[in-house]
């Protein structure tokens, strides 16, 4: 036994003794065991495994493993590989030529890289596949960090040159991406590594450079980025990001837990908008010539700052952020606009956000002279008018929703007219849908329309009638994910005043009107009680409502006019609905009411009327029993001195002459649609009088022409 | 060669393009220049511009742009091509979209599109829409629907007109609400209806009996407000009474008589039944005038029933005879209306006096006869009396006289007259017009025509005129100048409508007649006379122009006057 023991530990020690020896030779000779030939077989048996086990191909023209001893510890490790070729699933990449090399050394009894470099890598072929849905790999349970480890703190970096010319990225099935990489090492402070990365790519049609200056020390992560995204159109960048810095900590050497931004950027919207077709195909076209020809701001100046507290690189959601983030809008200002927005964020746990936002259109007749000649010119009478229009808002967000309250005002003015309107929309949007309160107040509008002669009032709108729009579904839709309510009035004692030379005063306009996404306009529309002109004297417009329905012709309609004679007061009543207008007629004393029309239309009652007179107060009444009169027409005969009214009921057509003159009249057709009649009566004296007409005037194949001698008496 | 240049010219001219300014900021290129457009004032000022207006004195090209494209709708140019540079507006008119189909989207049955003319072809307007809408209307209220729902809708595009109807129930007519005019009793104005409180509503006879109270001016104007109520139609009837005392004076031509003048008094509404009384002078080259006519209600209830006294004095110069008479008469007379036409019955003594200056029969003579008289006529006839196109009428008279009641003979004149029209294959407007006028008279008496003859001339028969043998001049034939106690015609129209410019509506008619010298029968010769014309409905009423050559057939030993005849007539129709 004792002998036994005595060889087993001679055995041992021999053993031990032979280890030391072999580790000591190839600590100070490994070339002699590493030879060439071996590590090109060790590289074959690698490739292999690799290929059976991890489905990763290698191959290569030429590999050369180089271990050179310089001294007990130091050894120079070469690599040198020609026409090398990686090939994974979602990687391909062939490297024309890879060198690289590396001095180990020993330090505080472990071994560490005393230098790293030079290195080459030029690539003419990488592509990377990621189109393909891999499998989740399991996470590690420590995260990789990309910084310098420890090990590097102490190793000197000699150049690297690494070229990727070039490089194909293919993220989906249609965006694919390919540009340049190049990577040097500029000149070298300090043992830190300092990389110079170049860039290019070519990015929805625009050509993007990058350059960083990436400082890489144990961690510490610093970049110094410089990002141009060209346009195809412009010498100008559309975006432009010049000195960003960019700096990310690592307190523990595990995890960037701090990141501090300042990044200015330069946005040229025009060109930005120019490039981008999908941003483009949203804007009108009419709205983009408009746009690009007024004085709106074509450059926006931006700065991004930011401090953040976290987890960030690599980034774990539990872990909350903390900190600020703000991008503020350089002040702006032109010949019309001046803007500035800023937007800031605090970062606890989740982040929370305010923006603040003006804009001003701070001279609106120079505004009105850059849209002239373009679609968005300024319609008449609104052309004339100057002052400015003030957005403001503050809005404050978070992840769930974001709340926007917007003040849009106008100061506008002219010497005959005034346009102030205070709008305030309180805007709610979330992930769901998008809320709006809109609250429209028409602070003091005075508006002008053009002289208008007694005849029918020209077409404003197309026929509605005539349209190759397909039917509207008469809801909204219901799964709509925006919806409003709208609120549109005007200001106590502040009604909206339009003139018009058929007015001998401004027409007093008060509105009340609300409307939502699911309901039609409601509210009311009233006109004030003012003077004007009808019947030939100074009424009264006691009261003017209109109760809005849908549609806006079923509205509901209740008027009251008084008309005062020294005999009696006549009372007006227009009741029913806009379409089929009601007009009742009561007098104090009590009068029948064809006299109540036959003095309101001539002044006299039905006894002193001559025969076309008082055909005419019957014609009248009977177009307004079949509400054959529209308001404008009603307002038009009520205005107009009448010289004759006729009215058709199977046609529902009305047709008056008016006086213009001494012994002249027009004829002017009043009914729903449109002007039918038009000509001249000259009236001779006495009872005879010479009528010509033209009927149908515009339409050359039914034209009609007539003379005729009257003489008439009823008495 | 010439005339094909002319042609060729003519053709190049009227499809050539021209450009014209509506103002000097905009120009308008097009087959129509901006005159023939027709812009109005206030569409100009919304144009050019209304120099009295700071805040319009000009017009930012975009708004020229789109008020000049809903003018131009007005107008059936909905594609036009507008270009603005600057201030300028320049309009290149393109062509006038026209109606290329005609849909109907309603109950079967209720439209015949294929019967409404002048749409398929014609310029897509808001005017056209607004006919073809009040077409509808009126078409589907005449089939009792009251308050019917009707819109149209047109693609600009494709030309595509859909019309759209909504009828409705069908009403009967529940209620007439008369509103009291010119002191007249309550019920009063019933008498002119032309619809049935209890049947189904009808739009286009509610129109005709407004038409009624006008024509026969007992008010002056009247009209019925419709409301649907569950119940039914309710009517509201308003009037205007307008002054009672109506004096009339007047001028016409005609080739007949020339020159025409008529002077006309009349008070409209004597009482509270609505008695009227009218005096009429008439005087033409031909024949003077002058007749008192005076319809009274006697009854102390408001009724149908009325007595129709009439006092006539006229003097008639033809080219057989020239002959003075002056007539009484007193008729009872009676109308009731069914759901689609009138009957009048009237019955009552007419005593004639007459003395003639130069022809044949007696030169002075009188006759007391007990006339009786009907006619039935169609409330279409009616209802387009102004511009016939449908329905019939029908008159019989006659007028007994007994030797032995202060009359100069024994005699019985029956006479029977009527009109029907119809509208060939029923279009709206009318395309074709198919008129058959007739009419046979026939006086029993054992008298004869001659030299020697007690017979009156309002018992002797003529022909010709634009009253029935077109071809013939006025009461020529026969051409003995002796008169006959039988005549008979027909005559059948053809008018084509709403095809020609300036109203122009030409027709073919054929004309045949023939003359009996005893009771019932004719003798020879038939005559005929065929021949065209022209029809102007101008505003100021219709003028006919005939031209016609009249034939005999048979017997013409006794000298028939074969000639071409020529007629204008003012304000007849047929």
């Amino acid at each position: 036994m004792r002998r036994f023991l005595k060889w087993f530990l001679l055995s041992l020690f021999s053993l031990i003794g032979v280890v030391v020896v072999a580790l000591f030779i190839f600590i100070q000779k490994p070339e002699r065991i590493l030879t060439p030939q071996r590590l090109g077989k060790l590289a074959l048996y690698g490739q292999n495994r690799l290929e059976k086990n991890e489905k990763i191909g290698i191959q290569w023209g030429s590999l050369d493993l180089e271990i050179h001893s310089h001294a007990f510890f130091r050894k120079e490790i070469l690599i040198r590989a020609a026409n090398l070729c990686i090939q994974t699933p979602e990687v391909k990449a062939c490297f024309d030529t890879l060198k690289f090399r590396a001095l180990t050394t020993l330090k505080k009894s472990l071994p560490a890289l005393a230098e790293l470099g030079p290195i080459e890598i030029v690539s003419q072929n990488l592509q990377i596949d990621l189109s393909h849905p891999t499998p989740p790999s399991a996470p590690s349970t420590k995260p990789s960090i990309f910084s310098v480890p420890s090990w590097l703190a102490d190793t000197r970096f000699l150049p690297f040159k690494i070229d990727f010319l070039p490089w194909r990225v293919q993220l989906t099935e249609k965006e694919k991406y390919r540009g340049t990489l190049t990577v040097r090492t500029p000149h070298q402070e300090g043992n830190d590594l300092k990389l110079q990365l170049n860039a290019s790519t070519h990015y929805l049609q625009r050509d993007v450079q990058i350059t960083a200056l990436l400082g890489l020390a144990p961690r510490k992560l610093q970049a110094l980025l410089n990002l141009d995204i060209d346009s195809p159109h412009s010498e100008k960048p559309q975006l432009s990001v010049h000195d960003c810095k960019v700096g990310l900590t690592s307190p523990d050497g595990e995890v960037y837990r701090n990141l501090s931004v300042h990044c200015p950027v330069d946005l040229n919207v025009v060109n930005a908008l120019a490039a981008a077709p999908k941003a483009r195909k949203k804007i009108p076209e009419v709205f983009w010539a408009s746009f690009q020809k007024a004085d709106f701001p074509k450059q926006i100046d931006l700065t991004i700052d930011s401090q953040l507290e976290g987890s960030l690189l690599p980034y774990d959601p539990k872990v909350p952020l903390k900190g600020t983030a703000t991008a503020e809008m350089v002040p702006f200002k032109s010949r019309v606009l001046e803007a500035h927005a800023k937007v800031e964020t605090i970062w606890n746990g989740s982040p929370r956000g305010n923006l603040d936002l003006s804009l001003a259109i701070h001279d609106y007749t120079m505004l009105a002279n850059d849209l002239k000649h373009t679609p968005y010119e300024i319609p008449a009478p609104l052309a004339v008018l100057n002052g400015n229009i003030v957005l403001e808002s503050n809005a404050a967000f978070d992840l769930k929703e974001a709340h926007v309250p917007l003040r849009l005002t106008t100061t506008l003015h002219s010497p005959t007219e005034d346009l102030n309107t205070v709008t305030q929309a309180d805007l709610t949007i979330s992930q769901q849908k998008t809320e709006a309160n809109i609250d429209v107040l028409l602070s003091k509008i005075r508006l002008e329309l053009p002289k208008l002669a007694l005849a029918a009032p020209p077409r404003i709108f197309p026929d509605s009638r005539i349209t190759n729009k397909p039917r509207k579904p008469s809801n909204s839709n219901p799964s709509s994910r925006f919806h409003y309510t709208a609120h549109i009035h005007t200001a106590d004692n502040q009604p909206v005043l339009i003139a018009s030379n058929l007015a001998h005063k401004p027409i007093p306009i008060a509105l009340d009107v609300k409307m939502t996404d699911a309901t039609p306009p409601s509210g009311k529309i009233s006109i004030e009680p003012f003077p004007l002109n009808l019947f030939q004297r100074d009424v009264q417009l006691k009261s003017f409502d209109m109760t809005l329905a849908s549609p806006v012709s079923d509205s509901e309609l209740t008027g009251e006019i008084d008309v005062n004679y020294v005999d009696y007061d006549i009372k007006v009543q227009i009741v029913n609905t806009v379409s089929k207008p009601k007009v009742i007629l009561s007098s104090s004393p009590p009068l029948p009411d064809d006299e109540i029309v036959a003095v309101l239309l001539f002044g006299t009652p039905p006894d002193e009327l001559d025969s076309d007179q008082t055909s005419s107060v019957g014609n009248t009444q009977a177009a307004i029993a079949d509400g054959a009169l529209g308001l404008g027409s009603l307002y038009l005969l009520a205005s107009t001195p009448i010289q004759s009214v006729n009215y058709d009921p199977t046609t529902g057509v009305v047709t008056a002459k008016v006086k213009l003159g001494k012994g002249t009249s027009l004829n002017l057709g009043a009914d729903q649609n449109q002007l039918a009649q038009t000509g001249v009566r000259q009236r001779l004296g006495g009872h005879w009088s010479i009528e010509t007409d033209i009927n149908n005037p515009t339409d050359s194949e039914n034209r009609t022409l007539s003379a005729l001698l009257v003489w008439s008496l009823r008495y | 060669m010439p005339v094909f240049f002319l042609i060729f010219f003519t053709l190049s001219a009227a499809a050539s393009e021209k450009t014209s300014s509506v103002c000097p900021n905009v120009t308008i290129t097009g087959k129509e220049d901006a005159r023939a457009l027709g812009f109005s004032e206030n569409e100009k000022k919304l144009l050019c511009g209304d120099p009295d207006t700071a805040a319009w004195n000009k017009i930012p090209s975009n708004q020229v742009k789109f008020n000049i494209t809903n003018f131009l709708q007005d107008r059936g140019y909905l594609h036009p091509d507008i270009k603005t540079e600057g201030d300028q507006v320049h309009v290149e008119l393109g062509s006038k979209t026209k109606v290329v189909t005609f849909h109907y989207e309603g109950p079967d049955g209720m439209l015949d599109l294929s019967r409404k003319r002048k749409v398929i072809g014609e310029p897509l307007t808001p005017q056209l829409l607004g006919t073809v809408e009040a077409w509808a209307t009126q078409k589907v209220e005449s089939q009792g629907y009251a308050c019917p729902k009707v819109i149209t809708r047109a693609n600009p595009d494709t030309g595509d007109l859909l019309i759209h109807v909504e009828p409705g129930q069908t009403y009967d007519l529940n209620q007439i609400i008369e509103n009291p005019a010119g002191g007249l009793l309550p019920g009063v104005m019933r008498r002119y209806d032309a619809f049935h409180l209890g049947a189904p509503y009808n739009g286009d006879w509610v129109a005709l009996t407004e038409d009624r109270v006008s024509g026969d001016q007992v008010l002056e104007t009247t009209h019925f407000a419709t409301h649907c109520t569950p119940e039914g139609v309710t009517l509201t009837q308003t009037s205007i009474a307008g002054l009672p005392r109506l004096f009339v004076i007047g001028a016409g031509v005609d080739t007949e008589g020339l020159v025409q003048g008529r002077i006309s008094w009349r008070n409209s509404r004597i009482g509270d039944r609505g008695t009227w009384f009218d005096v009429t002078a008439m005087a033409s080259t031909l024949e003077q005038s002058i007749t008192a006519t005076m319809h009274y209600y006697f009854l102390p209830e408001p009724s149908r029933l009325f007595l129709m006294p009439q006092f006539q004095t006229l003097h008639d110069t033809e080219e057989w005879f020239e002959i003075t008479t002056q007539q009484v008469e007193t008729l009872l007379e009676k109308t009731w209306d069914t759901q689609d036409a009138q009957l009048l019955l009237g019955a009552g003594p007419v005593y004639t006096l007459e003395h003639t200056f130069v022809g044949f029969g007696p030169i002075n003579s009188g006759v007391f006869a007990l006339e009786t008289r009907a006619t039935w006529m169609s409330h279409e006839y009616e209802f387009h009396a102004k511009d016939p196109v449908q329905g019939y009428t029908v008159t019989a008279v006659l007028d007994s006289s007994s030797q032995h009641v202060a009359s100069v003979l024994s005699a019985e004149k029956l006479s029977l007259t009527g009109e029907s029209l119809y509208n060939i294959r029923g279009y709206d407007p009318t395309l074709l017009i198919a008129g058959l006028r007739w009419g046979y008279s026939t006086t029993f008496t054992s008298e004869r025509p001659g030299a020697n003859s007690l017979i009156p001339q309002n018992f002797l028969q003529y022909l010709g005129g634009s009253q029935n043998l077109r071809g013939f001049g006025r009461e020529e034939l026969p051409g003995t100048g002796l008169g006959g106690l039988t005549s008979a015609f027909g005559s059948f129209e053809l008018r084509l409508t709403h095809s020609l410019p300036v109203w122009m509506e030409p027709f073919l008619f054929d004309d045949i007649g023939a003359i009996g010298n005893g009771p019932l029968g004719f003798d020879s010769p038939l005559y005929d006379s065929p021949g065209f014309g022209i029809r102007l409905a101008s505003p100021i009423g219709v003028f006919r122009a005939t031209a016609a050559h009249g034939f005999a057939v048979g017997d013409t030993s006794l000298g028939v006057p074969i000639h071409f005849q020529f007629y204008v007539s003012y304000g007849e129709e047929f």
